[in-house]
């Protein structure tokens, strides 16, 4: 039997950090057990790497964008869990597009991929200084009035999420990942682009995010403009 | 004047060829929306009949999934664009462009025009249905072969043994002279060897009003020629069915079933116990 994958590689104008963005956040997001696909690096016939993903949908028909009401109403944790977790690794693009929900199947599935302009960004030699800007900002809540770093999408569950009643589970597994994991995690997509600073950035990002996770998020409140009354302890 | 217009959803099964196929209509106004969808089950909008999908779709489950993504989106009262933007109300002009950004890979929505009359609201879901005959069904010419009543009929003579019957034969040829003209009818099964013991004839219920029409009628000629030739008798004859209680209360179903089984007897394999006892005396007949 053969499988199929989605495979991507750096682009020096649009994802430039795509390989190294994908492969850390791909599996932090499997070790938190949300629904990623497996992911990994395979090689191109003229050797260059590719970062691959699982592709899930073996039908080969394009799904759906996510009714993300619905997303907020049938799947409350996963979709909680996938709000934080992006604000974790500040991916400033997650549009109805890049996660899929099957609200039919049984129970009903989620899908979340694509994290290229994550951690990073998407911009050419800007990976650190993203990094050190975002560190105590949300990083997913784009307005019009905000600068790049937050991306060009708002995070489409930050207004549609309408509880944090699950918040705290997440804040304790993103908070039980070992040094070890993201250590290792970003060590190993050096060679797909990062420079040893960058390597260096990233880890302390995400080990600080890890630990201050929840006084980011209570800092900006406001931004998660549907939850009326919060129960996340201050 | 309130301006109608009308979206059609299309298909695109290969997306190198690009071929599309209508699958559904959405009429917009700002007075309210109707859309129609292949394969929905009557007064069940968003929810599709399995059986009922096109032949030229190639994934069931993505087909499901974009009708109940579109159904959700044109019954609420206003949509998020994809590109990003303000929330536009559902009886603004700018909902059909937002619902036009949803378009994905296989499945697009297109605007395809107005409609020149004035339209009421009361008359929208008459419109929609005038479309949707108009544009939609005529288009899907070949009726989808009803692979779940195949495979539930093989699997329930299976297990019956029927099929283990050494007179046991698929696509059994029976002919007869009609009006002075050789004719040669094939039943499903049969269990025969030389003398016909029982004739089995799959009679799958179409969705749409003229096919099942078609079928009807193509399948009553067969019976009645064979039965006025005394080729076969009503009693070892049965027409297989695979009817849920909804499709049995449409009045075309009802009444089609109903026709046929003053020529055959008939067994809904809805039902399994019944199928598995008629099968289960078929093959205990005796081997000759």
């Amino acid at each position: 039997m053969y499988l199929s994958a989605v495979a991507k590689e750096n682009s020096a104008a649009a994802a430039p950090y795509c390989i190294p963005n994908e492969l850390i956040c791909g599996e932090l997001g499997r070790f938190l057990r949300l629904p990623v696909p497996p992911v990994g690096i395979v090689s191109q016939a003229s050797g260059g790497p590719l970062f691959a993903s699982l592709n899930f949908n073996l039908a080969g028909n394009s799904l759906p964008p996510v009714n993300v009401a619905n997303c907020v109403q049938v799947l409350p944790s996963l979709s909680a869990g996938l709000l934080l977790f992006d604000i974790w690794v500040a991916n400033c693009d997650r549009h109805a597009e890049n996660f899929s929900v099957d609200f039919l199947g049984t129970p009903p599935q989620m899908n979340i991929f694509d994290h290229s302009h994550a951690l990073f960004g998407y911009a050419g030699g800007q990976g650190e200084a993203r990094l050190t800007r975002l560190r105590d900002r949300l990083g997913i809540s784009w307005t019009t009035n905000n600068p790049v770093d937050s991306g060009r999408h708002r995070h489409c569950l930050l207004d549609a999420v309408n509880m944090d009643t699950h918040f705290t589970f997440w804040l304790d597994r993103i908070r039980a990942t070992p040094d070890f994991y993201i250590e290792e995690a970003c060590q190993d997509a050096a060679p797909y682009g990062l420079a040893p600073q960058e390597v260096t950035a990233a880890i302390g990002f995400l080990k600080a995010r890890r630990d201050t996770l929840r006084q980011i998020i209570n800092n900006h409140r406001a931004e998660f403009s549907a939850i009326q009354a919060w129960s996340l302890p201050i | 004047m309130n301006t109608t217009k009308y979206l059609l959803a299309k298909y695109i099964p290969d997306l190198h060829r690009f071929e599309p196929r209508n699958i559904g209509v959405i009429v917009w106004s700002p007075l309210g929306i109707e859309a129609r969808f292949l394969a929905e089950y009557p007064n069940r909008p968003g929810e599709v009949d399995g059986r009922s999908i096109p032949g030229f779709v190639t994934s069931a489950s993505a087909y499901k999934q974009w009708v109940r993504y579109w159904r959700d989106a044109i019954s609420g009262t206003s949509i998020r664009p994809l590109g990003g933007g303000d929330v536009v109300s559902s009886s603004s002009p700018g909902f059909i462009e937002a619902l036009q950004q949803t378009a994905r890979g296989n499945f697009v929505v297109v605007d395809a025009g107005s409609v020149l009359d004035d339209i009421s609201e009361e008359e929208l879901p008459t419109v929609a249905d005038q479309l949707f005959a108009q544009l939609i069904e005529v288009n899907t010419a070949e009726e989808p072969r009803d692979i779940g009543f195949d495979e539930l009929c093989d699997s329930l003579m299976v297990r019956a043994q029927l099929k283990h019957h050494r007179n046991f034969h698929d696509r059994y040829p029976v002919r007869c002279t009609v009006r002075g003209v050789d004719e040669e009818f094939l039943f499903s099964h049969a269990i025969a060897n030389g003398t016909l013991e029982r004739a089995y004839q799959r009679f799958p219920i179409p969705k749409r009003k003229t096919q099942l029409q078609k079928n009807r009628d193509a399948t009553a000629w067969m019976l009645e020629s064979l039965l006025n030739t005394n080729v076969i008798t009503a009693d070892k004859t049965v027409l297989l069915v695979d009817a849920t209680p909804e499709q049995i209360s449409q009045t075309e179903v009802d009444k089609s079933i109903r026709l046929l089984g003053t020529m055959s007897r008939v067994v809904n394999i809805h039902n399994e116990a019944e199928a598995l006892a008629e099968f289960g005396d078929a093959a205990q007949l005796p081997a000759h």
